[in-house]
């Protein structure tokens, strides 16, 4: 089967049977590797067992061989060991400095450690106070260990130097956790990595007595140090038969789907391509739409290619809304669904575009007409309200934040939110467009047609939206939304058919450009609309999440903290490892729900003596602590005791919990308390929002501005994070009033605070105590909107220059290749070059925002740190006193008076801390920062400032040496807030500041560039144009020079060029039509010579017979009588067939029915005998404005030509049609043909193969159709027939 | 008339992203509306919860509902909510599950028991904690936490 044949392309059906033999394939695999896991399981499964433990001890010494390697590197460094053998303070600080390099380039904790074990120099997170216990004493010189600290786990590798004076340690963390705050929270996970490794759940412990919990069966493999001694087990599930069956069946099954879901493109792709050959555009556009829809919900129900992808792109948690099929269920699902509408949408206007449907002729198919639009209308603005709810599910079904003013270039998923718009956006003008096209070219042929066609289109479309508004109570969108997309639509349609006019449609490029900018027009005005609509309801939230009572989550949340901490106390009171002291309370705490969710809160453990093990607490004061554990403890076992106390006016409440704790034969082994605060603080003071916040909030669309949060009591303020108000400030009475007024309880209001506009929401909960909650949230003005609309604009520019050159590589592959115009490359320059500056700015911003930031914070800290050390001074007598009393009461109260967290260090290690939960839980580290020590302990700078992390967090701490009499006596240390945040913020405030006028003045570049671009390129257009004209014939043209530069002569030369062209070519025509007239005498002589020769012989032989007197004279003068008629008539007809080549007669054009001409033409031939005349016309009347008698004469010429031709009889058919906007009319005949010899020469005048015709006739219909715009061809196959096809522009 | 028909094809290929969200939408106010008692939304989540079944409570989520699970917090809309668990309840197949304590009284009722479920054909389980606040006189799902 010839499969080209019905249109389908090679590459389609290949790819289609590749797919079929290929899910064939994984089939077939898929089942021999299940049997062969059958049956050869009892051998496999011990070897199953083995290579995963292969792959654990080979993951493990490859981390540690790693370390090695850094070791070798830092050995190598000997200028870092002279400059420590030094022993002097310089060589030390040099020595310092070079190793804290090593530390930075390996990202990896590096120590140099002297024989006894005691560290001397160092860089990177403290892993251990020493290393005397982890030293070879075997005589070895390298060693490795794993090392539990805190939370995390580290793996350490030491090497002895060669001079024996030196150990070199370094260490990389095996397992990392901070589970304070989830933005601290940065996993590194051996286990995680041994799991991907290996496919089964694997996890690291150094004791025997972990295991997975949900796996009884779970085995383990010792990691062993390099002497052979076991440092650490790995656990792991080893696979069974059956989960090696489940893994092999998900594969095949993953690919199955994969495949199957190209298969069904290709096949969607071979039917489409047959359907292309069906005449009804109806079956075409509804196979199209069929096909489409086909493959997308084929695709969902495959899961491709969400499951192919996956990610966040293909998760609920950033977008989802419940459209039906689950097309919308994430920001992928929902691009291929838009894709997919898209391209339908658009396809089917490619189609019918260029459709133009006959005119109605009556008012009644006139009014049925319109009735049919109005309800189109209609129906379509049933489908503008639900594109502007898609836009609204996009926002408010989103987590994403569509006003990042920080990020120039939005991320990946906010960036194919705003393609999904532009996409969904298309498709609704293109089915508006293909309508207002529609109505365009219907309107013409219509009795109304004096009324402009879009004048007409406004008044149905206003018809229709009134209707819609009867029918539609609640329309559910705001009202100018239809409006907008009518008006963009209607200019949609202006801009495309006025290219169209000109002969010429406008170019892929230019066409996409429309269609993108116009539904930019659209789209953001919408979003914009949304956006704000979600910021409110936001405010909403949160004030409902002030208002609503937390009792009861709280009380949850302390519950099942103690439900965790008995769990975990069980295991934990086995492990030999565990450093009880100092962070069993921490790690008890960091599993617990009030960790997980970021509380202020605490877990104290108690002996059976009511002696306190371990405490661990973060964010609730020592006053607050004390007060709950006094009445908790009066109160019952287990039971959630509540304490209120007043803390700036407002009440706060904190909640405590005790229980008991028992080993498994009810032994009592101690107690816990667990305490928790309804107030919440943040790692470091100052940050305002979650210094209140009860839960977590939600994320505002657009960050980086105020969110303020106040309380009004009695009318009067009690508590506010807004700078410009102040305590007892009145209610205003507009709102007091507004309240009153209002049932729901809840009255917005814009109002001005200091320099800013905020909209605020006041909302009073039910209740006698008359308190109204206030969010405040800072109002953006025209330059952050600005912002908006310039990062759209510029991904929606990237995605139109991907079309551009997508489009010139295929055009150029079919060398097509269409330039830009002059005008086009004028903008296009005047365009790159207004965006050039924005990247050059974008940088320039980032870097001075960066340091802007580093002067001020170092700023900050000097005075912080001179504040901090001040009160020490002020308040600690000597050395001695600052050693003994400079404790962590001592500074949590310093810091409470000055808002400032601080540490304070002897020489390396820590003395005291405000925050002291923040090194006991490791998330700080306890340890001076080697260069930190280098400077400021060794050099004693009076200042020095480091960068440190966190997790993934950024942020500085300010170093600053303490004395006593000039002697040294410690450290403080203060660190930062969040710094990257703070770049953040800072970069956004920019941003918006500079690039939101850039937006601006970016607009006005483009339009003047539009407008001096049209002004430059105007005489280089008309220049153009004229060319056209002239290569066209029309010599006539003439241009009127506008200046006086180049272009200006240019012109004159032109004017010039075509005055001789005309001068020449006018001589050239009097030459050519004197050669004609020589040459049709010299026919005509021919013509005529050849009857007069018989005439003359004929005559010749009458006289002869009459002077001879010829019996027969009589019958001869009859014979030669009818000769000379015979003669006499032909060259009468060459004189007619002269006549009519030579001058034709005046045309009248009129309004011609092509059917009925030739139903009339095809009458005249009907006696003719052994002839049969069959027609196959259109269904609708074909009109054209045509010379009628001229069109008859062609049809008659073409009639006679297919009659003579057909001696011995045969069939005729004629056939019409509407094809591309021309009629064509096909006259086939089953005559002799035309021999391919002579085939080239028919429409000659003078050519003929018959002996009675002068051979003009098919030159007479050629020039005939050509001089009324159209074409006449024909195809001959001899022996078999002719077809000629005329083509006439209707 | 053929031309209008293609209009009509191209038209029922676009038809209402988001018409049906108003339904959607109408259905849940209705079934909110009839449901005014706390205690018996309590009930009708547990069953929904023990069959895995979102759909039978999602009609109760509040417009923004601040939802925990599996590590990841925040708030989502109702319909996000109602995804997202039902992403969650197809790979955590719920084998059981009760409400172990009730407060279906007071301004802030909610509920908490232990949900046991099949995860690669593993039994695992996890604590939910459910709770309701009042919104325009209907109780509505503002918090639903999987731990």
């Amino acid at each position: 089967m010839k499969l080209h044949t019905y249109g389908i392309g090679r590459p389609v059906v290949w790819g289609f049977f590749v797919c079929l033999l290929s899910m064939g394939a994984v089939r077939i695999i898929s089942q021999v590797v299940s049997e062969n896991a059958r049956s050869s399981w009892a051998k496999d499964e011990s070897y199953s067992d083995l290579k995963i433990q292969a792959t654990v001890i080979q993951a493990f010494q490859e981390k540690y061989g790693e370390l090695f390697r850094i070791i070798e590197h830092v050995k190598s460094d000997s200028a870092l060991f002279a400059e420590l053998r030094r022993s002097d303070e310089q060589g030390t600080v040099e020595a310092f400095t070079r190793l804290s390099r090593h530390s930075q380039r390996f990202e990896s904790t590096i120590d140099i450690v002297d024989p006894r074990g005691t560290i001397v120099a160092w860089s990177g997170r403290s892993i251990t106070s020493g290393y005397e216990r982890f030293l070879p004493h075997n005589g070895g010189d390298s060693f490795v260990v794993i090392l539990q600290s805190g939370l995390h786990t580290y793996v350490s590798a030491g090497v002895l130097m060669e001079k024996k004076d030196f150990y070199v340690i370094a260490s990389r963390p095996l397992e990392l956790q901070f589970p304070i705050s989830n933005r601290f929270v940065s996993r590194i996970s051996f286990s995680d990595e041994l799991t991907r490794a290996t496919g089964t759940e694997v996890r690291i412990a150094l004791n025997t007595t972990s295991q997975i919990h949900s796996h009884e069966k779970t085995r383990f493999v010792p990691l062993r140090d390099l002497d052979g001694r076991t440092i650490a087990y790995t656990f792991f599930v080893p696979f069974t038969l059956n989960t090696i069956l489940q893994s092999v069946e998900a594969e095949s099954g993953q690919w199955t789907r994969f495949l199957t879901a190209l298969a069904v493109l290709f096949f969607a792709v071979a039917v489409w391509q047959i359907s292309r050959r069906f005449p009804s555009l109806l079956l075409r556009v509804t196979v199209l739409t069929v096909l489409t829809w086909l493959v997308r919900l084929t695709w969902r129900i495959l899961d491709f290619p969400g499951e192919l992808i996956g990610g966040n792109f293909f998760s609920a948690t950033v977008y989802s809304s419940p459209f039906y099929f689950g097309l919308t269920t994430s920001v992928g699902e929902l691009f291929v669904s838009v894709f997919a509408l898209c391209l339908n949408s658009v396809a089917i206007w490619y189609n019918l575009r260029d459709h133009k449907p006959s005119g109605l002729r009556d008012l009644k198919s006139v009014v049925a007409w319109v009735v049919g639009m109005v309800l189109f209308f209609v129906l379509f603005i049933w489908g503008v309200r639900g594109y502007a709810e898609a836009i609204r599910t996009f926002v408010f079904d989103s987590t994403l934040e569509y006003q990042d003013a920080s990020a120039l270039v939005p991320d990946v998923y906010v960036s194919t939110m705003y393609m999904n718009i532009l996409l969904l956006t298309t498709a609704v003008l293109s089915i508006l467009t293909v309508a207002l096209q529609h109505v365009r070219n219907v309107w013409r042929g219509t009795p109304f047609s004096s009324l402009p066609w879009w004048l007409a289109s406004t008044i149905m479309y206003g018809f229709s939206f009134g209707l819609f508004m009867l029918v539609s109570s609640s329309p559910h969108f705001p009202l100018y939304h239809p409006i907008l997309v009518f008006a963009v639509g209607l200019v949609l349609v202006e801009l495309l058919t006025r290219n169209n006019s000109a002969g010429s449609g406008p170019s892929f490029t230019k066409t996409a450009t429309l269609f993108i900018f116009l539904s930019f027009v659209v789209a953001m005005p919408i979003l914009d609309v949304r956006i704000h609509e979600k910021e409110r309801q936001q405010v909403r939230t949160l004030v409902d999440t002030f208002l609503r009572p937390v009792d009861s989550w709280l009380s949850f949340v302390l519950t099942d903290g103690l439900r965790t901490v008995r769990d975990q106390f069980q295991a934990s009171l086995f492990d030999p490892q565990e450093d009880r002291s100092n962070s069993m309370a921490f790690s008890l705490w960091a599993r617990t729900l009030m960790s997980h969710e970021g509380f202020n809160s605490g877990v104290i453990v108690y002996a059976q003596d009511g002696k306190e093990l371990s405490r661990f607490s973060v964010g609730m004061t020592t006053f607050e602590q004390k007060e709950l554990l006094n009445k908790l403890f009066d109160g019952e076992e287990e039971t959630v005791q509540v304490i209120e106390r007043v803390e700036s006016g407002a009440k706060e409440k904190s909640y405590g919990l005790w229980s008991s704790l028992r080993d498994e034969n009810n032994r009592l082994l101690g107690s816990v308390a667990l305490m928790l605060s309804a107030s919440q603080r943040a790692l470091f003071r100052g940050e305002a929002i979650e210094a209140i916040r009860p839960v977590s909030l939600p994320a505002f669309e657009s960050s980086f501005r105020e969110v303020a949060v106040s309380e009004f009591r009695r009318g009067s303020l009690v508590s506010t994070t807004m700078n410009d108000w102040y305590g007892s400030m009145p209610l205003s009475d507009d709102v007091m009033d507004r309240m009153a007024k209002e049932k729901t309880g809840y009255v917005w209001k814009t109002e001005i605070v200091g320099s800013r506009e905020f909209e605020s929401l006041y909302a009073a909960p039910e209740g006698p105590d008359g308190r109204i909650m206030v969010v405040s949230l800072e109002s953006h003005d025209l330059r952050w909107h600005l912002l908006d609309v310039l990062k759209v604009f510029m991904i929606y520019a990237a995605l139109l220059l991907c079309i551009a050159v997508v489009n010139w590589f295929f055009a150029k592959r079919k060398s097509e290749v269409t330039t830009i115009g002059f005008r086009g490359k004028l903008v296009s320059a005047f365009g790159i070059l207004g965006i050039i500056p924005l990247f050059l700015l974008g940088y320039y911003n980032r870097q001075v925002a960066s340091e802007r930031l580093q002067e001020n914070i170092t700023r900050t800290l000097s005075s912080d740190l001179e504040l901090v050390e001040q009160r020490i001074l002020g308040a600690v007598l000597d050395e001695e006193d600052f050693q003994r009393g400079v404790n962590n009461d001592f500074c949590e109260v310093i810091a409470a008076e000055i808002g400032v967290d601080f540490a304070v260090f002897r020489r390396s290690e820590l003395l005291s801390s405000s925050r002291p939960e923040l090194y006991q839980s490791k998330i700080l580290d306890s340890r001076l920062p080697g260069r930190a020590f280098a400077n400021v302990v060794l050099l004693e700078k009076a200042l020095y400032v480091e960068s440190e992390t966190v997790g993934e967090v950024e942020y500085a701490v300010g170093y600053k040496p303490v004395f006593f009499e000039r002697k040294f006596a410690g450290v403080i240390a203060v660190p930062t807030l969040y710094r990257q945040r703070e770049i953040e913020e800072e970069l956004a405030q920019r941003n918006a500041f500079v690039f939101g006028v850039y937006t601006l003045v970016f607009g006005l570049v483009l339009v003047m560039s539009f407008v001096v671009a049209n002004r430059l390129s105007r005489p280089i257009r008309e220049l153009t144009k004229a060319a056209d004209e002239v290569g066209k014939g029309n010599l006539d043209v003439s241009l009127k020079p506008t200046s006086s530069d180049e272009v200006g002569n240019l012109t004159r030369t032109f004017n010039e060029m075509v005055r001789e062209l005309k001068t020449s070519r006018e001589e050239q025509k009097r030459t050519e039509r004197e050669m004609a007239w020589k040459e049709m005498a010299k026919q005509v002589a021919h013509e005529i010579k050849n009857p007069l020769t018989p005439m003359r012989l004929s005559v010749q032989h009458l006289r002869q017979v009459f002077k001879e007197k010829a019996r027969n004279r009589e019958s001869i003068l009859q014979q030669v009588s009818k000769i000379l008629i015979d003669q006499i008539d032909a060259l009468s007809r060459i004189a007619t067939e002269f006549s009519r080549f030579a001058k034709m007669p005046e045309r009248k054009f009129e309004r011609v029915d092509i059917q009925e001409l030739l139903g009339e033409s095809v009458l005249l031939f009907r006696d003719v005998r052994g002839i049969e005349f069959r027609t196959k016309y259109s269904d609708t009347p074909i009109h054209l404005v045509a010379d009628k008698d001229e069109l008859r004469r062609v049809f008659i010429n073409i009639f006679r030509n297919g009659v003579q031709a057909m001696e011995r009889g045969g069939v005729i058919t004629v056939e019409s049609s509407v094809e591309s906007n021309c009629c064509v009319v096909r006259i086939s005949d089953t005559g002799i043909g035309i021999p391919h010899e002579t085939g080239s020469r028919v429409f000659e005048p003078n050519f003929s193969t018959k002996t009675d015709g002068m051979g003009l006739g098919l030159a007479i219909s050629q020039r005939a159709i050509q001089d009324i715009g159209g074409t006449i061809t024909y195809q001959s196959v001899p022996q078999i027939g002719t077809t000629f096809e005329i083509s006439l522009p209707v | 008339m053929r031309f209008a028909s293609c209009i009509i094809v191209l038209f029922v290929s676009t038809l209402a992203f988001g018409q049906v969200h108003n339904l959607l939408d109408r259905r849940k106010a209705i079934a909110v509306h009839q449901t005014s008692d706390a205690a018996t939304m309590l009930q009708k989540i547990e069953k929904g919860i023990e069959r895995g079944s979102v759909s039978e409570f999602s009609p109760f989520f509040s417009s923004q509902v601040y939802l925990s699970f599996l590590g990841q917090e925040g708030y989502y809309s109702s319909n996000q909510t109602t995804s997202v668990l039902q992403n969650y309840f197809q790979t955590m197949k719920p084998l059981s599950f009760s409400f172990s304590s009730y407060q279906d009284k007071g301004n802030n009722p909610y509920a908490t028991g232990r949900l046991t479920y099949a995860l690669k054909g593993t039994r695992e389980s996890a604590q939910v904690y459910v709770s309701l606040a009042r919104q325009e006189s209907k109780w509505v799902i503002t918090q639903f936490n999987i731990y």
